[in-house]
This record gives C-alpha cells, structure tokens and sequence, in this order.
C-alpha cells in the first residue's frame, strides 16, 4: 500500500515554495505519493527553458510589486496570485500516472457541479476555457507534477504582466501559448481557495482509493511540521539538514542567473524620438548579460552616447543594471553645467525608454 | 548500428578515436512526444558519468539526462538551438556534445543495442 504524504504551505513567497517543492522531488522514494498545496503572491513563473523578457512585462510587474520566478518544469509562463492555488503531484516511476492525477482536478471541480474537460496539452476547461494548466519535470526517476487552478484571480494584472510586444526581440527557447481563461470563481460563488483545498484533498483520497493521508507536513515559514513524525523525510540528516537543502535551493530560485537564465541567447533592438533627437539601442544578450550593445543617436552630445554604448556590454539586461550605467554615464559630465543638465534630461529620457522597453 | 552504445537512461554514444557523440535515443525521444528545447552544457564543461549533461523540454514534459560517459566537452550542437525537432525526427543524427573520453572502458560497461532494445520493452 502506498504511503500518501499531503504537503501544504502557509508561504506565499513563490521562491520559497518552489524551494520546499524541490525538497520533496528530491527525497520522496518508491512506494510514496505526495501531494502538495500551495499559493503565491503576485507572481510570474516561466518555464524552465523560456526567455523571461519575452514572456513577461517586467515594467508592469515590477509596478504592482510582483515577482518574477522561473520553475524547474517545461512550458508557458503563468501569473499567480491569492486567486490561484497550485497542486504538486510527486512521486517515483512507480505510482507516477498523470491520468489520474489530472482525475483528481476534475473530480474536485465535479464537487461544485462543474463539468470540466481535459484538453491535448494537459489543461483543463470548462465551455473552452482554460482554469488549469500544467507542467512537468523529470530527473533520476522522479516526476514532478503541477499546475494552477484559478479560482478568482486579477484578470486584468494577469493580462497586464503576460502581455508582451517586443517587434524586434529575437530569441531561442519555449514560447507560451496563450489562452481563454476562466475564474472558477465566475460560475459558482461556492468555490473559494479553501473550499477548493478541501474539494481536491477529498477527490485525492477517492482517486487514490485510500481513507485518509499517511502523513501531513505542514510547512510555515522555517518551521516543517510532520503530522505523525515520519522520519523519512528528515533522517538523511535532520530537520536542520531539510533547513539547510531549503536555504540553498531558495538561493538557485531567487538568483538572477537561474530567473533571468544564462544560456538563452537573444537579440532585442528598441528606439524612440526625443526632443533632444532619435535613439536606438541594439542588444545581444546572453543570458541576463549583455554580450554586445550598440546605440544610435543624433542627438548633440555623441561622446555621451558613445561612452554609454562602451560601459553596456557585461552589464545585466535588467532595468536596474541599465539605468545605474545610464546614470553613471550621466555623472561623468560634469565639468560644463549647461552640457550637464542637457545629459541629465536625455539621461531620464532614456531611462523611461529602457523601463518600457524592457 | 553495431557501434552505438547505449546507457538505461536511453542516452547512445558513439565512439570515433578518442571523442565519443552523444545523443538521446529513438526510444526516448519517442515517450517525450515533440521536442521543444535541448538545452546545451557548455564546451570545456567537464563531465563525470551520471552528471546531467542536457535537459530536454517537450510538450509533455522536461527530463534531464545523464552522462553515460566521463569527459570535457569538445563541442555542442548548436543546431538543436533553432531545431531541436531534430531530435524526433532522426534521433541517432541528433548528437547533443561530443566529449574527450577520460576512460574508454567506460563505453566497454555500456549496453549493446539487443540489452537496450529488451529494456524498453
């Protein structure tokens, strides 16, 4: 009989859930299935193999105070908010069976009187309109299984940050597929994210054929709570060496070289005309780095562009990075005030220019 | 054909002199369904067996690889950037990277095609 483990975090910091879900990838073994629930705050997550700057507004993210997180799993970017609960199916080659995992999602909307239908990439629909989506990730004979449910998510910030027109962003990687989406929400106001936790958790025991969980790991913040103190899960080391695994893959998810991705290459070329004259930029990113820039300009101050085009290369391709040189750049002429406040007004210009740009 | 060699996690090798090309199999590339990325190690990247040496994304999920040899990383194929189709449609020309062996026995220890073949059945 196997052993079914229910994971749930009172966390809504995406890169520490994503953290703790890694954890349980990592150490369930044959013969256990666990089933995890979580949420996050204003998130975007991509894919593993996806260009951020393609797939995401970064401008409009950043302006509501959302974050940016990139999965170990393939596929499209997703936005997640309170609205949006996430399910994690995990378990070794032996009980792994996506069948009955997607089973459990329609089971738990069918408790609501909802009649929901599996479409060929995975999601779920209700009328044709998506309210599941999910991805997957394979390694050394583990699966990893997980997905959205939207129940009343901001619509309009999730068409605000997914929602990106670069004409000239040239890129390698997975595009997402955009789709009509559905709040669960809309149809019947009895579904909330907690009467959704207690739908799935139920359809999970009826699927699996099972009266009840194994074990409950509860995890808040630092602290991991077990519910019938399996070892399992901590005797490799103890809870300080689960603490310890969190903390480090935490550090992989919130890094900037794993979000922003260090081997997608891509070419972005963006300009705008000014009152002080016409600029375009041209860049070849690798990664989140800057490979090689070029800018153009008419504009009357061209050391100033020049000396900003040599400073761009090894910068990050991120507003903050960009802006700081532009700024630096700005500084470094200061010896004659009215070429000086010139430059500080195109510096601003192009700093707005790189915001919404980016 | 008799040349491939190949590891029970569906990678084959091919040796030519010192290099060998490494690739995932037929078999492999059939259970993920359509390939959407092959993501690339770097060349002079060194490698030990059992070390991830690519993630491959299809539509139905992403799965790392293992080498099933060790050795530096001579080259990639950047083809699989703009195609990594490729994959699927020809599996045993779809080489990943081709690596300096540190130790030919290594390859002597991996599977002939009929050990291969009676694992995927």
């Amino acid at each position: 009989m196997p052993r079914f483990i229910l994971a749930e975090s009172d966390s809504f910091d995406p890169y520490f859930n994503l953290s703790f879900e890694k954890y349980l990838f990592d150490n369930v073994q044959e013969g256990e299935f666990v089933f995890f629930l979580w949420q996050n705050e204003r998130t975007v997550v991509c894919g593993r193999n996806q260009n951020v700057y393609n797939e995401c507004n970064l401008t409009s993210l950043k302006g509501l105070g959302g974050k940016l997180a990139r999965r170990d799993s393939g596929g499209g970017a997703v936005f997640h908010d309170h609205g949006n609960l996430n399910f994690s199916f995990i378990a070794r080659d032996d009980l792994y069976d996506v069948d009955r995992q997607l089973k459990v999602i329609e089971d738990a909307v069918a408790q609501f009187g909802l009649p929901a239908t599996r479409t060929g990439r995975n999601d779920i629909t209700i009328l044709g309109k998506k309210f599941s989506g999910s991805a997957f990730h394979k390694a050394h004979g583990t699966n990893l299984h997980h997905g959205t449910i939207m129940i009343n998510v901001d619509t309009l910030l999730l068409q605000s940050v997914l929602n990106v027109s670069h004409a000239k962003l040239e890129s390698n990687g997975v595009e997402s597929v955009t789709s009509r989406v559905l709040n669960l929400n809309e149809l019947t106001g009895d579904i909330t994210v907690d009467s959704m936790k207690i739908a799935l958790k139920d359809a999970f025991l009826h699927t699996f054929k099972t009266d009840r969980f194994n074990d409950a790991l509860f995890v808040s913040g630092k602290s991991v709570v077990s519910g019938t103190g399996r070892t399992g899960w901590t005797a490799s080391g103890s809870m300080l060496a689960m603490l310890q695994a969190l903390s480090n893959d935490q550090k992989r998810f919130q890094s900037d070289e794993w979000i922003y991705g260090t081997k997608i290459s891509f070419t972005n070329e963006f300009g705008k005309k000014f009152d002080w004259g016409e600029i375009t930029f041209q860049f070849e990113v690798k990664g989140s780095n800057i490979t090689s820039a070029r800018v153009f300009s008419d504009s009357l101050h061209p050391n100033f562009i020049t000396r900003l085009e040599y400073e761009l290369p090894g910068r990050m391709y991120i507003y903050e990075d960009l802006g700081n040189t532009v700024d630096l750049v700005a500084k470094s002429f200061k010896s004659n005030k009215d070429e000086a406040e010139e430059i500080k007004i195109i510096a601003n210009d192009i700093k707005s220019l790189i915001a919404e740009s980016i | 054909m008799t040349d491939y060699k190949f590891s029970k996690d569906h990678a084959w090798v091919l040796v030519d002199g010192d290099t060998a090309k490494i690739g995932v199999t037929p078999y492999a590339a059939d259970q993920l369904g359509d390939i959407v990325y092959v993501d690339l190690p770097e060349v002079g990247d060194t490698l030990t067996v059992g070390d991830v040496f690519t993630e491959v994304e299809s539509s139905k999920t992403s799965s790392e690889v293992p080498a099933p040899v060790s050795g530096e990383i001579v080259a990639v194929n950047e083809d699989l950037d703009d195609e990594p189709e490729a994959v699927n449609d020809d599996a045993f020309a779809a080489w990943i990277i081709e690596v300096q062996l540190d130790d030919a026995s290594e390859v002597d220890a991996l599977l002939d095609k009929d050990a291969y073949d009676a694992i995927c059945e």
